[in-house]
């Protein structure tokens, strides 16, 4: 069953889609029994929790994967049985596609314009048309200033606008976009999200947007959400109902019977408030409803209720601790900045961290977030203005890209880095680990290898390392960037946690749950 | 639908190229490393093609050179009694044709008349030459100008001959001239050099004399080989003019002359030098090709994803393979750029030094080397691009390190092919030239398969044990091992080639210095002191020259010691005979011997011991009066129908049999001359055989039966000798002689013999110690393996047989084949004269000189009558030897190909670290954010440099000696292409092995370290640049 009956302006055409892939030693199903359509002209934003099909989905749409069963049509291109050649001839055509790493979108050897230029290239353009509607698309999105420069130096905000210019300046008619804006400020994000959906309005594309940002929803005519590779709930624009998807292959499945007892197609309701969680209101293609039993719903509640995060209420714990701070200084620093070159990269900025305390440094993108880190951490030295830190102090550091011992599992990683901190064997291995492993959900892949995590995952174990190794000040660049709302929820109540333990925890962050767990936010201009 | 094919096919392509340029451009040092390292392999394929080559041109020449430029040409002679002028005019063309061949010079015509007899009886020859001015220098009178049918001018040859023709030959003499041009006027040219020669100018009117054209003459053509230009790949071309041209003469008999033993020997040596050099080559080979697919795998994971973004931009599958073809091609087209010229400006180095054309040589290694390098640079431009495009596996669980892969199937299956090839038998310089081996380009393929294999097995869990042992001392280099033992691709690709490098490396210098050791070996065992002497054409023995004692008054500091070496049969266990040779030396003088190693399983002492006899020799015999010149045997019997012969020994101690004249007169006794040398010797016992009267009654009776005697049958008495003229008795003791031929019985006054012979020889002579109790031997295994309970039975010459107690076993003995039984000199000798008398004489006498002295020996021993003797210097052949250019390419090649080797096993190493230090940046960037110092970082690299280094030179190492036992085993060539005599034994001492491991090793250390500087740089610069 398709989720929408399909027309002939409808782009891309999943119907009950399994992806299948190994890991380890078994096979994981990234997609299972997966219906969307999606109609030129229409824009559609994916969420829904790490490890849940997102970047699956990219990958079967793009055409870099095929499904395992069930089928996949884009751009009339049947996926399932379509010739590589084919699939080529589609992906160089008619799709464009813009991840998050700049690795991924963009090469350093080449220039803006040869960036941008490279796909219609590929399409067999001649140079001179290529670089012509690579030229348009770089002015369009106001870097055509970068069009003759290598793209090894430049910022994040303007190589998420040039691979936004390499996707799109051959004119596909589906776009994707996987995290587009996940190491941007909200400020640039929106920008890049306004940006897409003007461009894809433009090009009558079909717009795929998988993020977590809440701030891609803006742009979508519908917001779908994936859990466990399934649809699991669906938001139009306009209307702040979300439908949960309960047909028999969605995230919530109720039997046939049952949906037609109670007037639930395909769609229910979640009213959240109400006595009875679920009320059978009809969806717009509902037309009776059932109750859901007791226990399903339990279910359903644990993991979607605010309060209710896992095993822990750590938001509630949040709120009931007060910060322990002694008023001691971890560090401070006085009137710092930094430039480089002629580019003032960090305005003269005072801020003082104690002990005890969370504070999360915002702003935009390219206001010195990361750079103030450096600082604190002393991987970089100020221009002017002076750093004072603890005598004694010990820093520890998380980067938006963690790197690991890749054989090593997550836990001999830790251990590692408890090692070369000084650290006793007894002292790491006295389950206070494994304990920092629990409260952000990794305990079950404490023992697996770092090489089959995903981003997120090995975001929160460089989070459980960083804060592992017994360091007095915790700086952590971006930590929660690849995490959905709810981890992100649960990691900000974990630092939270930690920072009343005696350390001092500095994020630079714009996410709205590590905001909202900080003792303090200091905002860069 | 929207459509898929806009634009024109051909533009993608070339925009992936433009990005492959670009990312060169932007990262040049892998690609320059990589393509430095195909450099070095493509250059070292032009200089193995062109070492045999230039090898083989210098072996020619120098064997050219050793002909006595007389000989150094062909010659064509025809005798030309019946043709016209015309006829010869033809043939003259046809042949000067047919002798158009590379490194001949154009054929000068000479016309040669039968000897002619001068008035005076002065035989003389008369021969036209063409061009005779050329070749001859004028002493007196002037140059001939005239030559018709009736009158003639030539020139006398030499300085003071003389010779006056009859006028009637219209012959006159214009001048007095010596001939310049050895190659005319020699060998069949003239058969007689003594011979007065009369030269004119020009063949045809030389050959049209009236008055001589009833005299028979030869036309002859002579084509100079010039030894300077003549080179290997001509001699078939040379040999095809010759056979060329004596067929052209039809019926006409013509005698062809030209070097063609010097020839196709130096051919047969080139061919065999070439064929070996596949051992370098397929090094060569397996190196390139190996360190072109490590250099891949260490960039693929950055391949890949430029791949990756390619492919996001929708290039087809055909575009990403240009764009991965693009790639793979720089390191390939700098290594062509580079490698092709600095192969071949080597190869004219080398050329050079030999003082050969380079020019021409260049032609040749350019056409032999173009379609092997071309067919080379396809196979590892595809291969690379193969590695670099392939799939990483899917994220799964580690695998285990004793888990069976691909390439184990690899290595079990070379493994297989190698002892399968192996099982074929050793190959010798013989089939080398006859078909060449595949053995030999296969060994260092199949044995560096084996040995990456074995590293690849092996080294994983030696690092793990080693991560193991460390785990909390060394957190750090732990972790860097723990990641080479569980993600090991490129480090095990490493390790492979490594170990792989190492023993090729290893194994090319070990060859080199067995191969060296072997021309060593080969001198000494030729000559094991400093000189040997032997009998000549004149068959004079050196010790019938020179006693003992007096070698030493030829040149002070001379010592002397006599060697009797026989060949003898030994039974083996297939019931056949071996030649066995026999070599009885004074046990003393072993502690002299030159080429001694420790390795042939005993020492010098040990195996002198061994056969020194327990006691002394007893002399034996009676003594001879020393003015003695006549021994008479009185007897009775049938001594007119018995050869009797009276066994003396001479005074310097050899044996011989002396025969004695029967008289019909005097019918009581026979009498002997003796010889000078016997005077002072002594009487040992007599040798009897049937007389001559005797042989034809038995042939009679044989031929017509019952008509006499059926076989030789005598009784005889012998009364005892007297010496004259002192005609004093000879005290030989009659009773204490032993036969096994005859019955004797001693009566008291004399000894009574019976026998019965049948055209042999019975021997009356005394027992010996030597005799009765089994002579001690040193022998080799083989003949060892054919003792029956410690015994060894030869058969000497003679149909007599002997028995030799095996007191030791050595591989070798200096001087000896390789099959071969040492005994005591004196004991031996003893033993086989009383077997055969004479046959224990010592044929042989070794010399040692200081070598301050050796020359004024060497000078001593070319005067008389010492010129009678072979005499053979250590030094001389092992100068032969170690000059040989075959030789001297053949250790240079291996010398090159280790070091080649070990460049890229260094350059491999290098890259890999950096593959790993850039693999691992997140790692170390984490580490760092944690406080781990940029040192420590750079050492945990190293650490797992170093860690694959070791392992796997130590596997390496292993292999190499195992390759080298084999190679030396089955591979029976010297450096100078022939059979080695005594048979190679590996020679690589244990200081060399260290140090060659060093070599290898440190260097790789130090690759290691410059590499993993890298990590220190790029963890620090990815902290500033992420936070700076």
């Amino acid at each position: 069953m398709t989720e929408r009956a399909r027309t002939p302006t409808t782009l891309i055409d999943l119907d009950d889609v399994f992806v299948l892939y190994p890991i380890l030693d078994r096979q994981v199903a990234a997609l299972r029994g997966l219906s969307l359509g999606v109609d030129a002209g229409e824009r559609v934003v994916i969420a829904g929790p790490s490890g849940s099909g997102k970047s699956t989905l990219v990958s079967l749409v793009t055409g870099r994967v095929r499904p395992s069963a069930g089928t996949a049509v884009v751009l009339e291109h049947d996926l399932t049985n379509a010739s590589a050649r084919a699939v080529m001839a589609l992906q160089r055509t008619g799709v464009g596609v813009i991840t998050q790493q700049m690795s991924g979108n963009l090469a350093t050897e080449l220039t803006g314009i040869q960036n941008a230029a490279m796909q219609s290239r590929m399409s067999g353009r001649s140079r001179r048309e290529s670089h012509r509607l690579a030229a348009e698309m770089l002015d369009r999105l106001g870097v055509g200033h970068l069009a003759v420069r290598p793209l090894g130096t430049i910022s994040a905000g303007e190589a998420q606008r040039v691979a936004l210019a390499a996707a799109l300046a051959h004119r596909p008619r589906v776009i994707v976009a996987d995290e587009p804006t996940g190491a941007l400020d909200v400020e640039s994000a929106n920008v890049v999200f306004d940006l897409l959906a003007e461009l894809s309005d433009e090009l009558d594309a079909a717009l795929l947007v998988v993020s977590h940002d809440p701030g891609a929803g803006r742009i979508g005519h519908r917001v779908l959400e994936i859990r466990d590779g399934r649809l699991g709930a669906e938001q139009l624009a306009g209307d702040p109902t979300r439908r949960l998807v309960v047909d028999n292959r969605g995230w919530v499945r109720l039997p046939e019977s049952a949906r037609l007892r109670t007037g639930i197609a395909d769609r229910a309701i979640l009213d959240e408030d109400a006595d009875e969680p679920y009320t059978p209101r009809p969806s717009p293609s509902t037309t009776r409803g059932e109750l859901v039993p007791e226990d399903e719903r339990r279910r359903v509640l644990g993991l979607r209720s605010p309060g209710n995060a896992g095993t822990t209420d750590l938001r509630a714990a949040t709120r009931r601790d007060a910060p322990v701070t002694d008023d001691a200084e971890a560090i401070a620093i006085d009137r710092v900045s930094r430039s480089i070159g002629s580019t003032r990269i960090l305005a003269p900025t005072t801020l003082v961290i104690r002990r005890g305390e969370l504070v999360v440094v915002s702003g935009r993108s390219g206001s010195g977030k990361t750079t103030l880190l450096g600082l604190l951490g002393g991987f970089a030295q100020p221009d002017e203005g002076t750093i004072e830190r603890a005598e004694g102090l010990v820093i520890a550091v998380g980067t938006s890209t963690p790197g690991f011992a890749e054989s090593m599992s997550v836990r001999e990683n830790i251990v590692l880095a408890c090692t070369v901190r000084g650290l006793t064997v007894d002292a790491v291995l006295d389950g206070t680990i494994d304990a920092a492993l629990d409260a952000v959900g990794m305990l079950e892949l404490a023992s697996r290898p770092v090489l089959t995590l995903s981003g997120g995952e090995r975001q929160r174990a460089s989070i459980v390392r960083a804060l592992a190794g017994g360091a007095g000040l915790i700086l952590l660049d971006e930590p929660t960037s690849q995490l959905d709302q709810g981890l992100a929820r649960r990691v900000a109540g974990y630092l939270r946690a930690s920072a009343r333990n005696g350390h001092a925890i500095v994020c630079a962050s714009h996410e709205p749950e590590l905001i909202a767990a900080a003792d303090r936010v200091h905002s860069l201009s | 639908m929207p459509s898929t094919t806009r634009g024109r096919v051909g533009r993608a392509p070339l925009a992936a190229a433009a990005f492959a340029v670009a990312r060169a451009r932007d990262r040049p040092s892998r690609g320059l490393v990589t393509g430095l390292g195909i450099t070095v392999a493509i250059a070292s394929l032009f200089v193995t093609t062109a070492s045999p080559l230039i090898a083989g041109d210098a072996t020619l020449r120098q064997a050219l050179e050793q002909v006595a430029p007389a000989r150094r040409s062909i010659a064509v002679a025809v005798s030309v009694n019946q043709q016209t002028p015309a006829e010869l005019r033809a043939i003259d063309t046809q042949v000067r044709a047919d002798l158009l061949a590379p490194g001949l010079g154009a054929p000068r015509s000479q016309v040669e008349y039968r000897a002619l007899s001068s008035g005076d009886g002065t035989v003389f020859r008369l021969i036209g030459v063409q061009g005779l001015s050329d070749v001859v220098t004028m002493i007196s009178g002037r140059l001939p100008v005239a030559c018709t049918s009736s009158h003639c001018e030539v020139l006398i040859t030499g300085t003071d001959t003389v010779v006056t023709p009859q006028p009637e030959l219209g012959i006159e003499i214009v001048g007095r001239a010596v001939i310049d041009d050895p190659g005319i006027i020699s060998g069949q040219f003239r058969p007689d050099p003594a011979e007065v020669v009369l030269l004119g100018d020009d063949v045809e009117s030389v050959g049209a004399i009236d008055s001589l054209s009833l005299i028979g003459r030869s036309i002859g053509w002579v084509a100079p080989i010039d030894p300077a230009s003549v080179r290997v790949a001509d001699i078939d071309d040379l040999l095809a003019a010759a056979t060329r041209t004596a067929n052209s003469f039809g019926q006409v008999s013509a005698a062809i002359d030209l070097p063609s033993r010097a020839l196709i020997e130096a051919r047969a040596r080139a061919d065999t030098a070439r064929r070996r050099v596949a051992l370098a080559a397929a090094q060569g080979v397996v190196l390139l090709v190996g360190f072109t697919l490590l250099a891949a795998a260490s960039v693929r994971r950055q391949h890949r994803a430029a791949r990756d973004l390619l492919r996001q931009r929708g290039a087809s599958r055909a575009t990403v393979n240009v764009f991965t073809l693009c790639e793979a091609a720089g390191p390939v087209i700098v290594g062509l750029v580079l490698g092709v010229p600095l192969g071949l400006w080597a190869s004219a180095e080398i050329a050079d030094r030999w003082r050969l054309d380079s020019g021409d040589l260049m032609g040749v290694v350019a056409r032999q080397s173009a379609l092997r390098v071309a067919i080379g640079t396809v196979l590892v431009l595809l291969a690379t691009a193969a590695v670099m495009a392939s799939e990483p596996k899917p994220a799964g669980r580690p695998r285990r390190w004793w888990q069976p892969t691909a390439v184990d199937a690899l290595g079990v299956g070379a493994l297989a092919m190698a002892t399968l090839a192996l099982d074929r038998g050793s190959t010798t310089a013989t089939r080398l030239v006859a078909d060449g081996d595949p053995l030999i380009a296969a060994l260092p393929i199949l044995a560096a398969m084996v040995v990456a294999w074995v590293a690849v097995r092996l080294v994983p869990p030696l690092v793990a044990t080693t991560a193991f042992l460390l785990r909390r001392r060394a957190p750090l280099a732990r972790t860097a091992l723990g990641e080479v033992a569980r993600r090991p691709t490129v480090p095990l690709v490493t390790a492979g080639f490594l170990a792989a490098a190492t023993t090729l490396g290893l194994f090319s210098l070990g060859y080199r210095s067995t191969l060296a050791a072997g021309a060593h070996d080969q001198a000494s065992f030729t000559v094991p002191l400093d000189l040997t002497l032997t009998s000549g054409a004149a068959l004079v023995r050196p010790t019938a020259i020179e006693p003992a004692s007096g070698w030493a008054a030829l040149a002070a500091g001379t010592r002397s010691t006599e060697v009797l070496r026989r060949g003898v049969s030994v039974r083996n266990r297939l019931v056949a005979n071996d030649t066995v040779t026999v070599v009885g030396i004074d046990p003393t003088s072993i502690a002299d011997l030159r080429g001694w190693r420790s390795d042939f399983g005993l020492s010098q002492p040990t195996v002198a011991a061994a056969i020194t006899p327990t006691a002394t020799l007893t002399p034996i015999g009676a003594a001879i009066p020393r003015d003695t010149t006549q021994l008479v045997v009185h007897g009775s019997g049938d001594i007119a129908l018995t050869d009797i012969a009276i066994v003396v020994s001479r005074a310097d101690g050899s044996w011989h049999s002396v025969a004695t004249k029967y008289v019909s007169t005097a019918p009581d006794r026979v009498t002997a001359d003796l010889e000078p040398t016997d005077a002072g010797g002594a009487v040992i016992g007599f040798s009897i055989g049937q007389s001559g009267v005797a042989s034809d009654r038995v042939q009679h009776h044989d031929g017509e039966g019952a008509t006499s005697a059926p076989e030789f049958t005598a009784s005889l008495h012998i009364d005892g000798i007297e010496a004259r003229p002192s005609n004093t008795a000879v005290a030989l003791d009659l009773g204490g002689l032993t036969s096994d031929g005859a019955t004797l019985a001693d009566t008291g006054s004399g000894l009574d013999l019976t026998l019965t012979l049948r055209g042999t020889t019975a021997l009356v002579l005394p027992p010996t110690p030597a005799q009765l109790a089994r002579i001690a031997a040193v022998v080799d295994p083989t003949t060892a393996a054919s003792a029956d309970n410690g015994l060894v039975t030869i058969d000497v010459p003679g149909q007599s047989r002997m028995t030799l107690r095996v007191a030791a076993i050595v591989n070798r003995f200096p001087g000896a084949p390789a099959r071969f039984a040492i005994v005591d000199r004196d004991d031996i000798g003893r033993a086989f004269d009383l077997l055969d008398p004479g046959y224990g004489t010592p044929n042989e006498v070794w010399l040692s000189v200081p070598r301050a002295n050796e020359a004024q020996l060497a000078t001593a021993l070319r005067t008389a009558p010492y010129d009678q003797l072979v005499v053979s210097r250590r030094t001389s052949i092992e100068r032969a030897l170690r000059d040989n250019p075959l030789a001297r390419f053949t250790l240079g090649l291996f010398a090159v190909a280790g070091l080649i080797a070990g460049l890229l096993a260094v350059a491999a190493l290098y890259l890999a670290t950096a593959a790993d230090a850039a693999e691992q940046a997140p790692l170390h960037r984490a580490l760092a954010a944690e406080g781990v110092a940029p040192r420590a970082l750079s050492r945990m690299v190293r650490t797992s440099g170093a860690a694959i280094a070791i392992g796997a030179v130590a596997v390496g190492t292993v292999g190499s000696l195992l390759l080298l036992r084999v190679v030396a085993r089955v591979i029976a060539v010297t450096a100078t292409s022939t059979v080695p005599v005594p048979p190679l034994l590996v020679s690589v001492t244990a200081s060399d092995l260290l140090v060659g491991v060093a070599a290898i090793t440190v260097p790789c250390l130090v690759a290691a370290a410059v590499a993993a500087r890298g990590a220190r740089r790029a963890a620090r610069g990815d902290l500033l640049r992420e936070f700076g």
